[in-house]
């Protein structure tokens, strides 16, 4: 059997957490109600006999111990600069010097690369670029009948040329071909 | 709880020497009140090593937060608010809440080393913490907090968000349960 009066306030008596006007009022009927009364007698002596730090309690081990004793007995330790106002403007000045040092060094590091590479010709210059130029337009002139003979599928057979007639050359080309000016067809 | 001279103002004090640096102080809060806390980790884990990773970082984050220590209140509770979350935390991380829960079953009292009690209360201690890992888990969260950790039931209710009414009728079930487990191994009450 239950008792609404414990299950509200039983465990709140025995935790303290009741007010003192409430706390009274449920002492009063503890003395009334066998219910409630054996259940209280029942959780005193049960907190007391089985509910204890020895019953319930774990002891962990030494090591554990003794890392958690060693690192929080120091307590809180503030922090506390060493540093001098020299010593941080001698930081400065030496991060300046290597700034300095790396940026100098890089770009004589570049341009003794470039120069190089200009002496040995991997670097075009305007005399090559002309060079080029005319090398480009003598390619295309040559390419163009090529690539004209390669398309032309009529151009290679001699059956195609006009009977008779004086071969021009031994290609057939589609509108270039050597101009024979003696010719008299 | 039982009365184990949980003087708040005496707490507070040596917290107070602690933070600032005294050893002494320290090692006079841990050896008080860590049989406790590791005992709630323990049965909350069923896991030694990971009850031990823990109860570090429970007081290793109460040195981090000493700030936030209201020394009005009891520094014991404090402490296993810190555990609790923690614990939690770690469940959350991990997600094998149900797996820890089946392993608790499975090896009740296995992994809890026992030396300092003597051979006539190891019987009843071995049947008591089987009766409490026996416990359905939320069950299991309150009675250790109120029996081990002394936490007032408004704390209990706030830390397991739920209404203290809640958190009351988890602890009568517990209450319940555990003398049932008692009655079956022959303990019959006190």
């Amino acid at each position: 059997m239950e008792c609404n009066v414990w299950n509200e306030k039983g465990l709140l008596h025995l935790s303290g957490e009741l007010e003192s006007m409430h706390d009274r009022e449920f002492l009063r009927h503890v003395e009334a109600c066998s219910i409630c009364k054996a259940e209280l007698d029942a959780c005193i002596k049960e907190e007391k006999a089985f509910f204890t730090t020895d019953m319930l309690g774990v002891e962990p081990s030494t090591a554990i111990d003794e890392e958690i004793l060693r690192v929080c007995s120091r307590g809180i330790q503030p922090i506390v600069s060493t540093a001098s106002p020299f010593s941080f403007a001698r930081k400065i000045l030496v991060a300046v010097v290597l700034l300095v040092i790396g940026f100098g060094g890089g770009t004589y590091f570049v341009s003794v690369k470039m120069a190089s590479q200009s002496t040995r010709g991997d670097l075009p210059t305007a005399m090559d670029k002309r060079t080029d130029a005319q090398t480009a337009s003598v390619a295309t002139t040559e390419r163009a009948p090529a690539a004209a003979l390669d398309t032309n599928e009529e151009s290679a057979s001699l059956d195609s040329l006009p009977q008779g007639g004086k071969k021009k050359g031994n290609l057939s080309l589609q509108g270039v071909y050597p101009v024979d000016l003696n010719d008299n067809e | 709880m039982e009365n184990f001279d949980v003087d708040t103002k005496e707490d507070s004090r040596l917290f107070d020497t602690w933070v600032k640096g005294d050893p002494k102080a320290f090692e006079i809060i841990y050896t008080k009140y860590r049989k406790r806390i590791f005992g709630f980790l323990i049965k909350m884990t069923s896991d030694k090593g990971l009850a031990e990773d823990l109860l570090q970082e429970t007081f290793f984050a109460a040195l981090r937060n000493a700030h936030q220590f209201d020394r009005n209140r009891s520094l014991l509770s404090w402490f296993f608010g810190i555990a609790h979350k923690k614990t939690i935390d770690h469940f959350r991380h991990v997600k094998v809440e149900n797996d820890h829960q089946l392993e608790a079953r499975k090896s009740i009292g296995s992994k809890i080393d026992t030396p300092d009690i003597d051979t006539s209360n190891k019987h009843l201690r071995e049947i008591i913490n089987e009766a409490v890992q026996s416990l359905d888990p939320l069950q299991r969260e309150v009675f250790l907090l109120r029996e081990l950790g002394g936490v007032a039931f408004k704390d209990i209710a706030a830390m397991m968000n739920c209404p203290i009414n809640t958190a009351l009728g988890r602890m009568r079930l517990a209450l319940k349960n555990i003398r049932k487990e008692l009655e079956k191994r022959g303990v019959h009450g006190v």
